[in-house]
């Protein structure tokens, strides 16, 4: 038995066992806690089925919202106990699980003969893009088996990928918009399910084709992908070597090497890569000391795929190939279940079934408040009497003093008719 | 490597456990439980099948499953409140406001 055995029958275990124990238990504060250990345990299978978010979620809200609104009723109305009266209607029981039992078995012998597993899906498309780095010609269209795939990529463009069923594809290039049949056929290509490939054309006069894999699983963090393709005529080998920021390096020391002696037309193996600024410089395969060209404003993004393609552009005058870089960068696919997933999938496909579960929460929440707001008690009708002072205060104080406070103030006090203020006092 | 229908009989297990909740228990937060538990059992299903089909739509509609049983719970407690404060009891076999 694998671990992933092991884990799913334990956790499946407690689950049952916690949602039986939240069924019997008599004390409501009790089958919210087995309730809880429940939810743990279904988060804890989500995680088995790869879908981390959803686990989180699971916890955050179930296991932490949501039970803890039960608990706080449950103790707000002092509920853990219902009283036990007879039960109406006496031939429920037996009923309820004669039923649920023949329900279980149904649809347990449903699944197990469905053969749910058998049904696998169909992989996913591959993808093919073009890179052109061939300086002899200008735009060019892409024909695959003499259909127009990308149309008008220009000298050191990159196109994007283009999903294709898998299969196997004979390429031709052409100048932009000439006559298709004029297409020159230059390699084929073999596609499979779920690969993604770019295409680089290079070399002088008549291009050449290369295929270059790519890697577009998702990449963790900080870190970026990154391959190298040499498609410069102008020296038999490049390497990517690391210089200082000012793009020198020190007389008499070998710099660190990134990628190593890059035969033209070969692509460096995929290498996972801190993302952020470079100062790297192409340098003679032979000779890392001899910088070909500094890679200024090199900054690689993270959480991205890229191939970066070292070609050759003619001058204008002397018609020498000078050397320059065509980047092809795309963004990685998100891990299966994990939360850019989830939300590229929420923002993009289901934004309207988003706003509406968004609204129907706001109308819960309005509900909730307008359900339990207890209703403002009538003022009860208070007799509209006269107070009546039996004693003036004065001649209190006086003969508890023993001081007479003396003058007009012995007289008794005049009250006024009660008015509104006194009313609503006497209301509360 | 487990086996998409054994997470299939889990979430009908603990369905039919939910059920059995819901129709047998008469304390009516007992009863909302229950269907909190028959919720996840239906999501554990769900999330089962899109793991299986390789998508990512299950996964989506779980969210939204979540969502939904949380506005249903802040209704349903609030309903019992209300109940409660009015007959004192949330015995659901005492509550017969619309028998005839």
């Amino acid at each position: 038995m694998s671990i992933e055995v092991i884990l799913f029958v334990v956790i499946g275990a407690v689950a049952v066992v916690s949602a039986v124990m939240m069924l019997l238990s008599q004390n409501a504060v009790h089958s919210a806690l087995f309730l809880i250990l429940n939810f743990f345990c279904i988060a804890l299978l989500f995680l088995l089925l790869e879908a981390p978010f959803l686990a989180l979620v699971q916890i955050a809200v179930y296991a932490g919202a949501i039970m803890v609104l039960f608990l706080f009723v449950i103790m707000l109305l002092g509920a853990e106990r219902v009283r036990q009266t007879t039960r109406r209607f006496k031939w429920m029981p037996p009923v309820v699980l004669t039923l649920s039992l023949a329900f279980l078995i149904a649809v347990s012998v449903a699944v197990l003969r469905g053969q749910i597993d058998s049904v696998q899906p169909a992989p996913p498309d591959p993808l093919l893009r073009f890179v052109h780095a061939a300086p002899d010609f200008d735009a060019v269209d892409v024909y695959l088996n003499g259909e127009l795939v990308m149309a008008g990529v220009g000298f050191r463009g990159a196109s994007d990928y283009e999903t294709l069923p898998a299969g196997s594809y004979n390429v031709a290039l052409n100048d932009a918009g000439d006559d298709p049949g004029a297409a020159i056929p230059l390699a084929t290509v073999e596609l499979e399910p779920g690969q993604a490939r770019t295409l680089v054309a290079y070399g002088e006069l008549l291009p050449a084709l290369a295929v270059v894999e790519d890697d577009l699983s998702s990449i963790s963090g900080r870190n970026t992908r990154l391959t190298v393709f040499n498609a410069f005529t102008g020296a038999p080998a490049v390497s990517l070597v690391e210089t200082r920021g000012d793009f020198t390096i020190p007389a008499g020391e070998t710099p660190p090497i990134v990628v190593e002696n890059l035969e033209q037309g070969a692509a460096s193996e995929t290498e996972i890569r801190e993302s952020g600024p470079k100062s790297w410089a192409f340098a003679e395969g032979e000779d890392p000391e001899a910088l070909l060209l500094p890679l200024r404003g090199l900054e690689l993004e993270r959480g991205v795929s890229q191939v970066l393609v070292l070609t050759g552009e003619r001058e204008a005058i002397t018609n020498v190939l000078l050397p320059v870089t065509v980047p092809a960068a795309s963004p990685t696919i998100a891990q299966f279940g994990s939360p850019t997933s989830i939300g590229q999938l929420l923002f993009i496909d289901y934004v309207l079934p988003f706003q509406m579960v968004a609204m129907l929460l706001l109308a819960a929440m309005i509900g909730a408040i307008v359900l339990t707001q207890r209703a403002e008690a009538p003022p009860k009708p208070g007799r509209l009497t006269r107070r009546r002072v039996s004693r003036p205060l004065t001649s209190v104080i006086a003969s508890q003093t023993g001081h007479d406070v003396h003058g007009q103030a012995s007289e008794r006090p005049r009250l006024g008719e009660p008015d509104a203020g006194e009313r609503s006092e006497s209301g509360d | 490597m487990v086996q998409t229908e054994a997470y299939i009989i889990l979430s009908v297990v603990l369905f039919v456990l939910g059920t059995m909740g819901v129709l047998l228990r008469r304390n009516a937060i007992l009863v909302f439980m229950s269907v909190e538990l028959m919720l996840n059992a239906a999501n554990l299903a769900l999330v089962a099948f899109a793991h299986q089909w390789g998508g990512l739509d299950g996964q989506v509609f779980v969210f939204f499953v979540i969502t939904v049983a949380a506005s249903e719970v802040a209704i349903g407690l609030a309903l019992i409140v209300a109940i409660f404060r009015k007959r004192q009891s949330i015995n659901i076999d005492e509550l017969h406001l619309l028998e005839g």
